[in-house]
């Protein structure tokens, strides 16, 4: 037709490209030798650079020619005058812009920019930080240009605020954002840092080494506030985006507990010394002094589980004879000398076994997961959070938080509430309901905890409860009864030997069929496993270590039909008189 | 060299009347040929070329009129963002003087007011019928405070010339104006695809 | 000059509205020969944008009907053969009525410091009073009009350009309007006396408007682009992007409650919100989420199908604020619209926003009349022949078939061509099949500042403003600012739109004095945080109603283009264009991208050589290019290329899809055109 624009056909314009792109490959190796050919011969002039700058323009991520470059910058400095070097840095800078427009998030290109910057004689970083600005506008979530921004910010001293109000910017426009919102909690510390009497409860200090004093990554109040509100309207907005709800998780809790001794308990009969932390440790790795009577001792430190390196728990063996004599009192002191914290525990005469440990309540054992706000200000969250699941009943984000700050608020007096949100939670999302049914266990554990301790009793109970996991078992060290009957439980997991005072231990109607945690408890005397699925007599094997087992119920087991099993077991714990299979 | 990047890109607009050889200086200076026929080419909306200068890449996107001058009915939109324009006419056509002035109004009607303007003299190789006196264009031009050059797209006189003195104009222009706009507009096409409602959720 | 025009065409094409422009560049493109002329001196016809001188000749042209003066028929007889008859256009263009011009600047030229007709309006230092030649002078230096003597009589005689409209507006007009008229310069002898405020910053006078005339680009109908409208897709799959440059509007501000508030309509919007409690964020994002995909959940809605989109938000549990914005400002509908297009609306809303920007608007750097034009340049581009200032007198009708044979042109030229496409208003009146034609009112006010000032000045704002009174109908205003390249800094240009009851001036009267002060003499405390006009022009508009083939008596092969439309988007124009096109050529795809540069074959020249700059790699820059400011360039493309790369990063946890539009349409475009999802 008249007119018609007349168009090279598909072949030969792929022809026309293959050639284009054959001459440019054969540029590029021809370059690229010459190039590696003057770094062999150790040549460091402008022209390496011009060649370098080549190859680095259409390939920014080729780190050799970077430090190929350094190499020549670095000697430039030493033979040219400040201006000129400020010149070639400058141009360096340039360059650099070019490939950051080929790839924003060349690995090479921003690194070596940060290195240009920590060299150049007269740095511009208003420059550096408008450009952080632009690429972040662009892809806020390009984390080599955070990277690089958090880099100028120090290097300029950026106040703080400033950046702040960046991050304002950031989240203004498009919240669902975790790098700002995660700049934001590295900011905020900085900007409004929490008094420490603000934020830690006030408490009777039973010894000044024992109070657990936050850590101060803390926000003042007033700040807290606002950024509460902030947060709330991300997610009202929209309460899928779980960027504003991990931060607002952050927001609510990021007290840690110091690190210390939690407790130390000795036994007269054991000559045992064992102390728990308030978290895990390598007792091999990190000083510990054990002082008996003003003597020190050298004793050997094992965990509850050889198993287990880091664990909470550490046991250790006094010389025979150390404390036998049960008329005599003795005096103990175990220090942690790289946290310069110490226990003491006195084992006044006549007494089998004696321990020293906080008053635990439940503010400060489990607050770790929120903070120990004002609880005005908690009840006040938790007000608008119930708000949000009236309008969006299925929100898991809603859901949990609000899980959570009843745990902060009262985890008692809400364990109803909680464990109907869990219902909730695991069928909303049912992709994660194993992790709500340990999160719940844990939080039940921890329920169950604080009830034993207000009781001021040593025994754990926790039937029925649909539990699947189990935790915090460094808590239940001075426990001498536990019954953990008709729940979901598969295992007895290694961290179970730190019950060193266990006695009597119920797990009836559990779906066990692993022992391992049954390993040198010293007092144990009853397990009753009824109705579990233990199958092979090696799954047992663990209680040959428990020296004072006189009692097993393996009724109901897989175990219980094999033959010839009463004989075996017998053989095999022999101390074990009273079995019922 | 870098593979394919350029440091400068500027918009080259060409007006002047029909027929004194506006494409035959961006066929001359793009691709090397003085074309026979007459006629403008069919789709073409501008021609690229690219040019070092003192190491540094220019790329010059070079617009021509697509025939609307022929009953003087140029778009306004064809001058809107160009950096620089080239007002042709023809030595050997008085008429294409003449209409100088007219091509100018429009101009100062719709170009941006920092457009830099050459007036071009075009067929030199016909000296021998001139029309329009080398001393006229000068003065003329100078009162309008254009460059002037006369060229020959046909002996590819000055057309060279022409356009890297242009690029170079432009570059010192440029340089000086560097960062003064950051409003930058948007086009179709290029959106930034954050979807508004529904970002980041996992339903 | 025309008189060398070919004899013979495939498509003539009468008017350079937007229909007329896309049809011609679509037709263009797939090799028709084109011929489009206009008989104006400029494009775009009732879509075009004029400067502020340029709007000045353009009322004068109105007032003599849209005739062009020039040519007079000549006598086509010997042009028709055995067997031909002829039908004769219309010379009149009706479609512009009840033009009224307001000055409320200070009429005194810039350097002239001798008196303050209104004192307000004066720089402040000398001040004297009373004096009242300011009336009979001419409201503007002659001498910086470039545009004949329009500007002089465009003051004075404003009266006189009713007379035309006059005859079809409604009887009250006379008397809404030559009151206001006069008052408006009456004031300016009669109420000199209020307090002049020395410190007042130094008012805008009508001498520097007419100064800075060029300056503006005063659009003749104010639309914008819905992001994903059928027109931004056309600009992108033709490649016709890559002749304009686009701002994003900036804000949407509804009046509620006698003041002025942002709409809250993104999601970044609804986050930023101060205006809206948290429960009410939900409850908006909520219903625009249902909104986004409101069919899949039919069973929100059916029962209301036959009810009004009004009742239906009633039931949503929604607070007063969130239905009043829902309905205002996001649908953009009377209350009484039925449910499905209210949701329809919405949803339209909705789906255009976040592609560009936070609102889900673009509008044309230099005003709308950017877009037809940018069409007609890529219809020359592919071989369409342009003349303005030149227009067709007469059909050539076979009588046997009834079918147009060819045209001839105001020159007299016989022009044959298979298809004939005309703008609206050149079809003669007896051609016409009933349908009393409705009316758009438009109001076109300088202002001295923002409705709504902010920290930067340079906002695009979309006013929605609900009916005043029952019955009445909403107003859609739109405020550009300086950079949109439509006004000079230090002022805005404000476009009013609604469906016209009476002549534009009484329909937009009421909010005009809600929102602005008018009267110079006029200084409560409340009116100085309003903007003060300048200077208004209001006139009727026909609104176009989308022509069933049937409304026209016309052969088959003559297709009629009705004007702009009321509406703020331009899909219906779009539509149409693509129709006709198609009935045009059937066979044939509309506007398909243009060829890659390098792609093409040049005549008489083989495969380009080294040397050829154009086989550089071209595409990527060109568009990177059509989006600066010449200033700029290189900075600009930089960021374009970052844009690109960030974009593609931000979608590729969204769709895939959007990613590949993003990057590859600035770039070269392959063959597939971009879809909408």
């Amino acid at each position: 037709m008249h007119g018609r624009v007349k168009l090279k056909s598909t072949a030969q314009q792929e022809e026309e490209k293959r050639k284009e792109k054959e001459k440019k490959l054969k540029i590029y190796l021809t370059t690229r030798d010459a190039c590696f050919n003057k770094r062999k011969e150790g040549v460091l002039d402008e022209e390496a650079l011009q060649l370098s700058q080549q190859l680095l323009a259409s390939n920014p991520d080729f780190a050799t020619l970077w430090n190929y470059r350094r190499e020549i910058l670095l000697y430039l400095e030493t033979v040219r005058s400040e201006d000129e070097v400020q010149r070639l840095y400058e141009e360096e800078l340039n360059f650099l812009e070019t490939c950051l427009k080929m790839n924003p998030k060349s690995y090479g290109s921003w690194h070596h920019r940060g290195w240009v910057s920590s060299r150049l004689p007269r740095p511009d970083w208003a420059r550096e930080l408008g450009l952080c600005d632009r690429y972040l506008y662009h892809d806020d979530r390009n984390f080599h240009c955070w990277d690089y921004r958090r880099l100028v910010v120090k290097m300029s001293g950026v106040p703080i605020e400033q950046e702040l109000q960046f991050t304002d910017r950031l989240i203004g426009s498009n919240f669902s954002n975790y790098s700002s919102w995660h700049y934001r909690s590295t900011l905020l510390p900085l900007l409004a840092p929490g008094s420490a009497e603000s934020s830690s409860p006030q408490r009777e200090c039973s010894s000044p080494t024992s109070s657990p004093q936050m850590h101060s990554h803390r926000v003042c109040e007033e700040r807290l506030l606002k950024e509460y509100e902030l947060v709330q309207n991300a997610f009202f907005t929209d309460p899928n985006d779980q960027s504003a709800w991990f931060y607002y998780r952050w927001l609510l809790g990021r007290a840690e507990r110091e690190e210390m001794i939690s407790c130390v308990y000795v036994s007269r009969e054991g000559e045992r010394v064992v102390v728990a932390f308030s978290r895990p440790v390598n007792a091999l790795s990190v000083g510990f002094l054990l002082v008996v009577d003003g003597q020190p001792l050298q004793v050997d430190w094992r965990s509850a589980h050889s198993c287990v390196r880091h664990s909470p728990v550490w046991i250790c063996e006094l010389p025979p004879g150390t404390i036998s004599d049960t008329s005599n009192e003795h005096n103990l002191t175990v220090t942690w000398t790289e946290k310069r914290t110490h226990r003491d525990c006195a084992l006044y005469s006549g007494r089998a076994e004696s321990w020293c440990r906080d008053s635990a309540t439940d503010l400060e054992l489990f607050r770790s997961e929120l903070s120990v706000e004002k609880s005005s200000v908690l009840q006040s969250e938790l007000q608008s959070c119930t708000q949000l699941l009236e309008l969006e009943p299925q929100n898991k984000w809603c859901l949990l938080t609000i899980i959570l700050l009843m745990r902060a608020l009262d985890p008692l007096a809400y364990e109803k509430e909680t464990l109907a949100h869990f219902q909730i939670l695991k069928e909303v999302d049912s992709m994660r309901s194993s992790y709500y049914s340990d999160l719940c266990s844990k939080f039940m554990i921890e329920n169950t905890i604080l009830k034993m301790e207000y009781a001021e009793v040593r025994v754990f109970s926790l039937c029925d409860k649909s539990l699947s996991t189990l935790c915090h078992l460094d808590q239940l060290l001075l426990v001498t009864h536990i019954n953990l009957s008709s729940n979901q439980l598969l295992r007895l997991p290694p961290q179970f030997a730190m019950l060193q005072c266990l006695e009597v231990l119920q797990a009836d109607n559990n779906i066990i069929e692993d022992l391992e945690g049954l390993r040198h408890l010293p007092r144990l005397e009853e397990v009753s496993l009824r109705n579990n699925r233990l199958s092979r007599l090696s799954d047992l094997r663990p209680l040959t270590t428990c020296p004072k087992l006189t009692r097993l119920d393996l009724r109901g087991n897989p175990i219980a039909q094999a033959t010839s099993i009463r004989s075996e077991l017998a053989d095999m714990l022999p101390s074990a008189t009273d079995l019922l299979l | 060299m870098s593979m394919e990047d350029y440091d400068h890109l500027f918009k080259i607009v060409l007006i002047g009347n029909a027929g004194v050889g506006k494409t035959c200086l961006v066929r001359r200076f793009t691709q090397g040929l003085f074309p026979p026929g007459q006629g403008a080419t069919i789709g073409v909306d501008f021609m690229i070329k690219t040019v070092e200068i003192r190491g540094q890449k220019v790329k010059l996107q070079i617009w021509d009129t697509a025939g609307q001058e022929r009953f003087r009915s140029i778009t306004q939109s064809y001058y809107r963002s160009a950096n620089a324009l080239i007002l042709t006419y023809d030595i050997t056509c008085e008429d294409s003087f003449r209409c100088l002035p007219e091509w100018l109004r429009e101009i100062e009607q719709y170009a941006n007011n920092k457009v830099i303007t050459v007036l071009v003299g075009n067929k030199i190789d016909l000296a021998d019928k001139r029309e329009v006196s080398r001393q006229r264009a000068e003065e003329f031009a100078e009162a309008q405070n254009m460059h002037y050059l006369e060229t020959s797209a046909k002996e590819a006189d000055n057309v060279e010339k022409l356009f890297l003195d242009l690029a170079c104009e432009l570059i010192q222009e440029a340089k000086q104006n560097v960062l003064v706009n950051n409003d930058v507009s948007v086009m179709p096409g290029e959106g930034r695809s954050i979807s508004y409602l529904n970002c980041c959720s996992f339903r | 000059m025309a008189a060398d025009l070919p004899g013979e065409f495939d498509v003539v094409v009468l008017g350079t509205g937007l229909t007329e422009s896309v049809i011609a560049a679509a037709c263009s493109r797939v090799g028709q020969r084109v011929l489009h002329v206009d008989r104006r001196s400029y494009y775009a016809g009732n879509w075009a944008s004029f400067t502020f001188n340029g709007l000045l000749s353009w009322m004068e042209e109105c007032k003599q009907g849209g005739q062009s003066s020039a040519e007079e028929a000549t006598d086509w007889g010997d042009k028709l053969e055995e067997g031909e008859e002829a039908l004769v256009l219309s010379v009149m263009d009706t479609s512009i009525t009840n033009l009224e011009v307001f000055c409320y600047a200070s009429e005194e030229p810039e350097e002239e410091e001798k008196e303050a007709d209104a004192s307000r309006h004066t720089p402040a230092p000398v001040q004297a009073e009373g004096e009242q030649d300011a009336q009979s002078d001419s409201p503007t230096c002659p001498q910086e009009v470039p545009e004949g003597d329009a500007p002089q009589e465009g003051q004075g005689q404003i009266d006189g350009l009713l007379q035309d409209g006059a005859e079809e507006a409604p009887g009250k007009d006379e008397e809404a309007a030559s009151p206001e008229t006069s008052q408006a310069r009456e004031v300016q002898g009669e109420e000199p006396s209020a307090n002049p405020s020395p410190t007042e910053v130094k008012k805008i006078s009508y001498a520097k408007i007419v100064k800075e005339g060029r300056r503006f680009n005063i659009d003749l109908v104010s639309k914008l682009l819905y992001s994903r409208g059928l027109l931004v897709d056309l600009l992108i799959k033709s490649n016709v992007s890559r002749y304009a440059e686009f701002k994003n509007v900036s804000r949407i501000l509804t009046y509620r409650d006698g003041k002025l508030e942002q709409v809250p309509c993104s999601r970044a919007d609804v986050f930023g919100s101060k205006q809206l409690t948290m429960v009410e964020k939900r409850m908006l994002m909520k219903f625009l989420t249902f909104c986004l995909d409101y069919e899949e959940h039919p069973e929100e809605y059916l029962d209301f199908t036959e009810r009004s989109f009004w009742d239906f938000l009633q039931t949503k549990k929604l607070t007063d604020n969130i239905q009043h914005f829902l309905l205002h400002s996001i649908a953009m509908v009377p209350p009484e619209t039925r449910t499905g297009e209210g949701l329809r609306s919405t949803q339209y809303f909705l789906r255009s926003l976040g592609r560009y920007s936070n609102t889900p608007f673009l509008f044309p750097i230099y005003g709308l009349g950017e877009i037809p034009q940018c069409f007609c340049r890529m219809c020359a581009v592919f071989g369409g022949t342009y003349c303005l200032r030149h227009s067709v007198r007469c059909l050539v009708l076979d009588k046997e078939s009834g079918r147009c044979k060819a045209v001839i042109d105001t020159c007299g030229q016989r022009i044959s061509c298979s298809h004939f496409v005309l703008e609206e208003g050149y079809v003669p009146e007896e051609r016409r099949k009933g349908a009393a034609c409705r009316q758009i009112s438009r109001g076109v006010l300088i202002t001295d500042r923002s409705l709504l000032p902010s920290e930067t000045e340079q906002q695009l704002s979309l006013i929605t403003v609900p009916p005043l009174e029952p019955g009445a109908a909403a107003v859609r205003i739109t405020e550009l600012c300086s950079s949109t390249m439509t006004c000079m800094p230090g002022t805005y240009l404000v476009h009013l739109t609604c469906p016209a009851s009476g002549s534009a001036h009484a329909d937009l009267a009421p909010v005009v004095s809600r929102l602005f002060t008018e009267t110079p003499g006029d200084t409560g405390a409340a009116d100085a945080e309003r903007p003060a006009v300048l200077w208004a022009l209001y006139f009727n508009m026909r609104n176009a109603t989308v022509p069933s083939t049937a409304s026209y008596d016309l052969p088959a092969n003559v297709h009629v283009c009705p004007g702009p439309d009321g509406l703020l988007g331009n899909d219906h124009s779009i539509r149409l264009a693509e129709e006709v096109f198609h009935r045009i050529v059937p066979d044939e795809e509309f506007c398909p991208p243009a060829p890659n540069p390098e792609d093409i074959i040049f005549e008489g020249v083989g495969p380009q050589g080294e040397g050829a700059g154009i086989g550089e790699p071209s595409q990527g820059e060109d568009a990177a290019e059509a989006g600066q400011e010449d200033d700029v360039k290189t900075e600009a493309a930089k960021d374009e290329s970052l844009e690109n790369a960030g974009s593609g990063e931000a979608a590729g946890q969204e769709s895939g899809v959007e990613a590949q539009e993003a990057a590859a349409l600035p770039s070269a475009p392959p063959p597939t055109p971009p879809t909408d999802e």
